[in-house]
């Protein structure tokens, strides 16, 4: 900001010895920008300390009062059970989310990044998913593969002269349903962010890889994914994460079932806290969870640094 | 366009690339046919059942397209559920969100596009990083600390949740728009002895529509679905909102396919209606933020 003052040339004449300061003010910018941090920190920043405390605690949601019970929360977590399932369904969940998200939508976005009569009504429509509740979401897909005739994939398999199956009562059908339906939702994320990557990418590169000869899909491979390496990255992030967090469509569509086959981490935190009452148990959940997004955050932009060098 | 210079004679080379470009439209349109198939066909699924009337929801075996399309389920789950309710509640709490959002985000973006100070670019990439702390990290706190504040069960603790959520992304947005007002507007403003507030509130505001478009509209569809925190937070039959009363309420009956269909007709109607109408500014708005970041 300020360096461009630096460089601008100063004038020869005396009257004007200082080059002109730009239009910034250095005080009073407090007033402006102190609510919205307050507000901010106090809903975000706030909590997410307060909940590591809970996490410590022995706090229920049943009865008051909370005595400090160290990390035992945390030891009851890593000798749960259903742990490693859980886990193993949260990494499968997430993985296969993130790269069908990624994989299509940026295919999508090549797609919509052509020129032809008619892209920008079908740019319009490729969004619509992302405008949709996550809870109609789950609920139109539990309609779609009811365990009956009545819902309109069994409609199609006994047209097909297959079987009916009970979609949602199957594990592997259940998991994959989910993971559709999630990546269903997620798709346009990464139309809007990847078409607007697509954007910055200069012309000239296009022209140069078409005088060097470049097949296509060679321009793509060479030019186009390189190019989007930045905001593929952020897109990666933001995917995990909001997979990682996400709770809406597998509370809604499966609730964990069946026999925890579908149960995410997340939807344990909820059932935990919020079915047992178990804050504190709960909160180490969400701390864990916390933990979980960081690391992989850090992973990402580890991979993009060595990528680049 | 090559109509006008070609004459009826075309060379072989023009001919092949012809039929080149035509191969690759026939290609563009069957891959776009295949997208919208994968979105709209879903949804068309529910759109349909919803004009279909209770008889032919529940005949096997099951026809795609309404015998005799009706709008009775509208109104049988508008008049005998509580879905009606649910909408309303919807609308207050994401509406004063939208307008707590807007009103300390457009002071802070003003802040942080006319000001330099120490730290501002960490400030601002901090604010992101919060925008990304999940609501399901924070629940349990969220819930312990709205009991602190005798605020469960109440729509102010949505809209306070939801405006902190939405804050920094509208921040980003609308420093990216007002960074693209050019700052002779202040200084002139300045110069007629406007004050700092002053000219924010009469010359840059009323300048900064699409920015503020973008930036409501994204707040809107952000609280509007949203469904762990008003779950816990908020989940009495009065003051539930959509997502929380559908599934809690709806979840209970899942044989009642044709308040089903209906129902979620109507809670994604209004976003999508200002999706439409936010379209125009949404692009461009988030172009400047995305580009600014």
């Amino acid at each position: 900001m300020t360096t461009t003052t630096r460089h601008r040339p100063t004038r020869v004449s005396g009257d004007a010895p200082q080059p002109k300061r730009r239009w910034t003010a250095r005080q009073g910018h407090a007033y402006f920008i102190g609510p919205a941090l307050f507000f901010v920190l106090l809903f975000t920043a706030y909590p997410a300390l307060y909940g590591v405390y809970i996490s410590f605690t022995n706090r229920n949601l049943g009865y008051s009062g909370e005595r400090f019970i160290g990390f035992d929360n945390y030891v009851r977590l890593f000798n749960w059970e259903p742990l490693p399932t859980v886990l193993t369904n949260t990494a499968l969940f997430v993985g296969a989310v993130v790269i069908l998200q990624l994989g299509t939508g940026l295919g999508i976005a090549l797609l919509l990044n052509q020129k032809f009569f008619g892209r920008k009504l079908v740019r319009s429509i490729a969004i619509v998913p992302w405008i949709v509740p996550g809870v109609i979401i789950a609920i139109m897909f539990q309609q779609i593969f009811g365990a009956s005739e009545l819902g309109i994939a069994n409609a199609i398999m006994v047209r097909l002269g297959f079987d009916t199956q009970n979609w949602l009562a199957d594990p592997t059908l259940a998991m994959t349903i989910m993971i559709l339906s999630v990546a269903w939702r997620g798709i346009p994320l990464t139309i809007i962010l990847q078409l607007g990557g697509l954007q910055t990418i200069p012309k000239d590169l296009y022209e140069a890889a078409k005088l060097d000869g470049a097949k296509s899909w060679q321009t793509l491979w060479h030019v186009v994914i390189p190019s989007l390496r930045p905001i593929l990255l952020i897109n990666a992030i933001m995917a995990t994460s909001g997979t990682l967090n996400h709770i809406d469509i597998p509370l809604t569509l499966t609730g964990g079932g069946p026999a925890r086959a579908t149960e995410v981490i997340s939807v344990s935190l909820y059932q935990q806290g919020f079915e047992l009452l178990d804050a504190g148990y709960a909160a180490s959940i969400g701390t864990v969870i916390l933990v979980l997004n960081l690391v992989l955050t850090l992973v990402y932009l580890r991979i993009w640094s060595e990528r680049r060098s | 366009m090559s109509a006008t210079v070609s004459t009826t004679y075309q060379s072989p080379a023009i001919r092949r690339r012809k039929a080149r470009e035509r191969r690759k439209n026939i290609l563009l349109y069957g891959l776009c046919a295949v997208v919208l198939a994968f979105v709209l066909g879903p949804l068309s699924w529910v759109i349909l059942g919803s004009l279909k009337p209770p008889a032919e929801i529940f005949r096997t075996p099951l026809q795609f397209l309404p015998d005799a399309p009706t709008l009775q389920n509208y109104l049988d789950v508008m008049q005998r559920t509580d879905l009606g309710r649910y909408l309303t509640n919807s609308a207050i709490v994401a509406g004063g969100a939208l307008a707590i959002t807007l009103a300390l985000a457009s002071i802070a973006a003003y802040g942080f596009s006319r000001y330099d100070f120490r730290f501002k670019q960490p400030i601002l990439v901090g604010m992101l990083v919060l925008q990304l702390m999940p609501s399901t990290v924070n629940v349990v706190p969220l819930y312990v600390m709205m009991n602190g504040f005798g605020l469960l069960n109440t729509r102010t603790a949505l809209v306070l949740l939801y405006a902190a959520s939405s804050v920094p992304f509208a921040i980003w947005i609308l420093k990216g728009f007002f960074d693209t007002l050019p700052r002779s507007l202040d200084e002139a403003a300045s110069i007629d002895g406007a004050t700092r507030w002053y000219t924010f509130v009469r010359v840059i505001l009323p300048l900064s529509l699409p920015g503020l478009s973008a930036a409501a509209f994204l707040s809107f569809l952000a609280s509007w679905g949203e469904f762990l925190i008003p779950l816990v937070v908020a989940n009495s039959r009065e003051i539930a909102v959509m997502s929380v009363g559908i599934y809690t309420f709806f979840g209970e009956e899942t044989a009642a396919y044709h308040y089903a269909f209906s129902a979620s007709v109507l809670a994604t109607a209004p976003a999508v209606l200002l999706y439409i109408f936010a379209q125009k500014y949404l692009m461009s708005g988030l172009a400047q933020g995305a580009e600014k970041g």
